[in-house]
């Protein structure tokens, strides 16, 4: 599929040429925000990588029926995104279904052998540690820590998106680094951490 | 392991390539045309427009719009005529059409079987 071809044009405005019929507003929108979403619902979801797509998929069918009634300037596209995958995640977590499970399909790529290859498997050891950390914070922690560390939102955003004070977020992202750390702790070792 | 370690291994994951999905993002593309399909064009209307005009030229163009066409409404109109005529013309003048006398046929004899019980 082609690299989105509108870099220099807002989410905002493409999803409002998007309500107006432009389909190639479509395509950059789908390219521009789904991946992010789905990185995000497969965090919170603990690598459960079908669930997520489901997720996913959701989340921008959701966006496409709102596009006709989209106020400009009342949130961001992404903000809004990552709040309705947020409550999907939180749904599917309590409906029990799937959970953990990640096919063999999904599982990260390691190279075969030398010095590189170490270094691969190194660093996808430690991307393990850290998704089975993140799936032992609790949920609250969890998406505050992944919104604010991985996918870079700032408080104020991370704020609308969990529909919280910025007080209770930099709360919830300092308790859930610190029990971040004390997870990976034990294994600071296997992951080739010293002290 | 200190602080430095963590932050370093979620700025790694910041910076993952976003995961790949392609079957996924044709799936998103395909949901985005289709309902930009839906309500980019509006719903076709079922009820006729009124009569753009006054006169029984227009009513009767408006008629043959609701009822599918001019040979529908010439079909309509014929039925109607037919099945007045049947309804005033006296019985005995239907043997013509039907070339025999009319059978009367009596479904309840008698009655009285209704007024019983058990």
């Amino acid at each position: 599929m082609a690299y989105d071809a509108e870099t220099d044009t807002s989410d905002e405005v493409l999803l409002a040429r998007y309500a107006k019929g432009d389909r190639s507003a479509a395509l950059a929108l789908t390219q521009r925000i789904t991946p992010r979403v789905l990185g995000y619902a497969t965090r919170l979801l603990a690598g459960d990588r079908a669930e997520a797509e489901d997720v996913a998929q959701e989340t921008m069918l959701r966006l496409w029926r709102m596009a006709p009634e989209w106020q400009p300037g009342s949130a961001k596209v992404t903000t809004w995104a990552y709040r309705v995958a947020t409550n999907l995640c939180i749904d599917r977590k309590r409906s029990g279904r799937r959970r953990g499970q990640v096919a063999l399909d999904d599982a990260p790529d390691v190279a075969d052998a030398g010095p590189a290859a170490d270094e691969a498997l190194q660093d996808h050891r430690r991307m393990q540690a850290l998704q089975d950390a993140l799936a032992d914070l609790p949920d609250r922690q969890r998406q505050a820590v992944v919104l604010r560390h991985i996918e870079g939102l700032s408080n104020p955003e991370i704020a609308a998106v969990m529909a919280i004070g910025i007080e209770a977020v930099e709360s919830l992202t300092g308790r859930g680094k610190r029990a971040l750390a004390a997870r990976l702790l034990d294994r600071r070792d296997a992951l080739g951490y010293e002290g | 392991m200190q602080d430095k370690d963590l932050d370093q291994i979620l700025a790694r994951a910041a910076g993952a390539p976003p995961p790949q999905a392609p079957g996924l993002l044709d799936r998103v593309l395909a949901d985005a045309l289709a309902e930009q399909a839906r309500f980019a064009a509006p719903a076709p209307s079922t009820k006729p427009m009124a009569p753009a005009g006054r006169g029984l030229a227009a009513a009767l163009d408006w008629l043959a719009a609701t009822l599918g066409g001019t040979p529908m409404l010439a079909g309509v109109c014929a039925a109607a005529l037919v099945g007045t005529a049947l309804g005033y013309l006296e019985p005995s003048m239907l043997d013509l059409l039907t070339g025999g006398d009319i059978d009367t046929v009596d479904l309840f004899p008698e009655v009285e079987f209704l007024m019983t019980e058990g």
